[in-house]
């Protein structure tokens, strides 16, 4: 995937934020997750779990739960917790060390400023 | 016609007991927000006020964060409606709820690093200040600031209502509780406003409002949080034990879905009673939930029923109102009614009164067939379409995930976390916390048909029903109290969230920004104090007598909240162009647009019902409309000042203080 490392609309232009560019990549991750499980379960149930009022046969039950149930719902579920899990885990980059040292000297200097007050 | 009947004395003994217990377990769990509160209130004056005070100094670790935004997106209507929805409609309920595979990942995921990043970058506490410094211009904090005012003001009645209700349920047999309403209703029978509403009620809206509002304005956002934590916790806690007793009752998950697959959907009717002996006078009250056999067609087994009201026979009258009731027609239902009676179990109809059954109606889709609970699109009273045809059960897809990351109230939770790190652990535990407690809802209230049969009148009584049932039965009582703090807690956890959200827009948006800029920290802290409370009150007292149409107003202001915000926010997050003009035409476009679509269907349908173009919820054509004028306004207008691109997305921009 081919990103943008500097601002190219406007008339200047400028470096990009490593941190915003990881942004931007985690969100295609997000978006081709989402749209898997749409497509999986939606599918999936579309075609099985809806029943004609007069069809006969009786539901298919495994382990507990209707068939459709477990293949339309419960599997792209529990795909979807494995891979989230392993997103944020793994993937997200922790990318704001600048941000917490800039906000650690901030808070050193209020209270130094707050200790000379009193 | 002929009524048999059994008394039950021991399901009344039980009933009293699990009372107390509840009123116990309420009261120590009062207490322990009430402490949580006081400590963060000696927190706030070793901090910063308002950084402390509305975003808890943007320091909430791993399980704070975790829990306090997975109890802010989990509303009274996710142990109160839910529950009911599964009860009616059974297993498709799985399907309707699909989407929260991505809740945790659209929800938190979608946002949070960049919004978290930019409000530290600009300092910002509330959602329309990181606007303002987005966009270097008031104009669209001003926009931002009215719509979040005006629309959680409304969201905030009919989630007062709904607590009070609970609260009503939970103590309904507590004796102290009765005398109590009681004496409220004797000190408000001359007050005009307050003698409209029914003194226990009142009561719970007292109670619910007096808890909330202190402990919310004493300890600002850290109480808030500290509670969600606690009441996160009992939600957890309370879903896994009703799982656990409700397999072990049920037989086991398998025997309960194969049983839930023979049943048939009941019939809705009306029941009036009346008196055998007309010289009696005393009144006869005849319990909710009890059965009645009518014998009343020749040669055919008897009609079995089940009353969903309380019926009453008032002092020198002869007949009860009609009352709800429904005839119950699969063979399973029968039978364990049977054995209830059997082991004198079923709280039935006295035997000096005569039952007489009218307007009767039969499900519009559904109705005869077995299968229907376990199939989509599931069993409807109201329409021949059934429950969840696949275009409305895609939109709920969609809508679960979008939907939440757009709520203002969840985006203030993700300004709040302390670091990435924080962030990912969060991620990774709130996916299980929502698996496991969504997923556990369903199977437990498929089950629960299975437990107790015939609340089809009233299906949102079965959070509470069950809750006692199970720890009845297992000769827990206490544990009742526990299971029915959980709808409880979710309710109080949205309800403080957005509180405070309203009170900071006041207090930091309109009057600090728009007023006194320089204004001191001391009436600031007196302001906000001052804001939350008359908020709590205002809304207390709109709560007295609010419109019926409870569940579509939380609905409307939910999705008008979402269709506002998620796409500017969005755009304004990972889009360096955006600009302060097209941040306001899409705010506007999205809400007027999904607001258009509701008009509609109140003029087309002739009630309080969105205009569903093309089978999907007003909500994402909201989100297109706002798409797509946010898209075109900002490529028609000059992009946003170099300045403020170079500050949110250029390399090695600093925090702000």
């Amino acid at each position: 995937m081919n990103e943008p490392s500097t601002q190219s609309e406007g008339e200047a232009t400028f470096e990009y934020d490593p941190a915003y560019l990881n942004a931007l990549r985690e969100l295609y991750v997000m978006g081709r997750l989402w749209v898997i499980s749409l497509v999986w379960s939606m599918g999936y149930c579309a075609l099985f779990a809806y029943r004609s009022p007069d069809a006969n046969e009786p539901v298919a039950i495994i382990w507990g739960v209707p068939s459709w149930v477990l293949w339309g719902i419960a599997l792209p579920w529990g795909f979807c917790s494995v891979v989230t899990i392993w997103f944020a885990l793994f993937y997200i980059k922790q990318d704001d060390a600048d941000l917490l040292a800039a906000e650690a000297l901030l808070e050193e200097s209020f209270k130094k400023s707050e200790s000379d007050v009193f | 016609m002929r009524l048999s009947f059994i008394d039950s004395p021991t399901s009344f003994v039980l009933a009293i007991s699990d009372a107390n217990a509840a009123l116990v377990t309420f009261g120590l769990y009062s207490l322990i927000v009430l402490g949580l509160a006081i400590l963060s209130h000696r927190l706030l004056s070793s901090r910063s006020f308002l950084a402390e005070y509305f975003l808890g100094s943007r320091s909430l670790g791993v399980w704070p964060f975790m829990f306090t935004f997975a109890a802010t997106s989990a509303s009274a209507g996710s142990f109160a409606g839910f529950p009911s929805l599964i009860y009616a409609h059974g297993w498709v309920l799985a399907l309707w709820i699909a989407g929260y595979m991505m809740v945790p990942l659209i929800g938190m995921g979608l946002l949070a690093k960049r919004l978290n990043r930019m409000a530290r970058q600009s300092g910002s506490i509330t959602l329309p200040e990181l606007m303002y410094s987005r966009f270097g211009h008031g104009s669209v904090a001003v926009v931002a600031t009215t719509l979040i005012v005006f629309l959680l003001t409304f969201y905030l009645v009919p989630q007062f209502k709904i607590a009070s209700i609970i609260l009503q349920s939970l103590m309904a047999d507590v004796p102290i509780w009765h005398q109590s309403a009681l004496l409220l209703g004797a000190m408000t029978s001359t007050i005009p406003y307050l003698n409209q509403a029914d003194p226990g009620y009142l009561l719970g809206l007292l109670s619910f409002s007096i808890m909330v509002i202190a402990y919310t304005s004493l300890g600002g956002f850290r109480a808030v949080v500290w509670t969600d934590v606690l009441q996160g916790i009992v939600m957890f806690t309370g879903v896994i034990i009703m799982l656990v007793l409700v397999l072990q009752q049920v037989g086991g998950l398998s025997k309960a879905t194969n049983t839930l697959a023979k049943m048939t959907p009941p019939v809705l009717c009306d029941a009036t009673f009346s008196r055998t002996e007309k010289t009696a006078t005393e009144p006869i009250l005849i319990p909710s939930e009890s059965w009645f056999e009518l014998d009343d067609s020749e040669g055919k087994p008897k009609r079995l029923f089940r009353i969903n009201e309380i019926a009453r026979i008032l002092e020198k009258k002869n007949d009860s109102k009609p009352v709800k009731c429904v005839e119950i027609l699969s063979q399973y239902e029968r039978d364990l009614f049977q054995s209830w009676k059997e082991k004198k179990k079923a709280v039935i109809v006295p035997a000096n009164v005569l039952a007489k059954v009218s307007n009767e109606k039969p499900y519009q889709h559904g109705a005869g067939q077995t299968g229907v609970y376990v199939s989509a699109p599931g069993p409807n009273f109201n329409d021949v379409n059934g429950f969840l045809p696949i275009a409305v059960a895609i939109s709920f897809f969609m809508y679960w995930a979008i939907g939440g990351a757009g709520q203002p109230g969840s985006m203030v939770r993700l300004m709040a976390f302390d670091s990435v790190k924080t962030l990912k652990r969060a991620l990774a535990l709130l996916v299980i916390y929502f698996g496991v407690i969504y997923v556990s809802l369903v199977l437990i209230f498929c089950c629960s048909r299975v437990l107790i049969p015939g609340l089809d009148q009233t299906p949102d009584r079965i959070m509470p029903l069950l809750s006692m049932h199970l720890a009845s039965t297992a000769g827990i009582p206490w544990l009742g109290g526990l299971l029915m703090a959980a709808p409880f807690a979710a309710a109080m956890s949205t309800v403080d969230s957005f509180m405070l959200m309203i009170s900071s827009s006041l207090v930091r948006d309109i009057y600090q920004r728009g007023f006194n800029p320089d204004v001191s920290e001391k009436t600031v802290k007196r302001l906000s104090y001052f804001c939350t409370v008359a908020i709590g009150v205002i809304v207390m007292f709109a709560a007295v007598n609010s419109p019926k149409f409870l569940q579509i107003l939380i609905v409307f202001t939910g999705g008008g909240l979402s269709s506002a915000f998620l796409i500017p926010i969005f755009y304004a997050m990972y889009w360096p162009r955006f600009n302060n003009t097209a941040a306001i035409a899409s705010m506007l476009a999205g809400f007027f647009s999904y607001l258009s679509l509701y008009a509609a269907g109140v003029y087309i349908h002739q009630a309080a019902k969105p205009y569903l173009l093309l089978s999907q919820d007003p909500f994402l054509w909201g989100l297109v409309v706002s798409a797509a004028v946010g898209y075109f306004v900002c490529k028609a207008t000059p992009p946003a000042p170099l300045g403020i691109q170079k500050k949110f997305f250029g390399r090695g921009q600093q925090a702000a203080q």
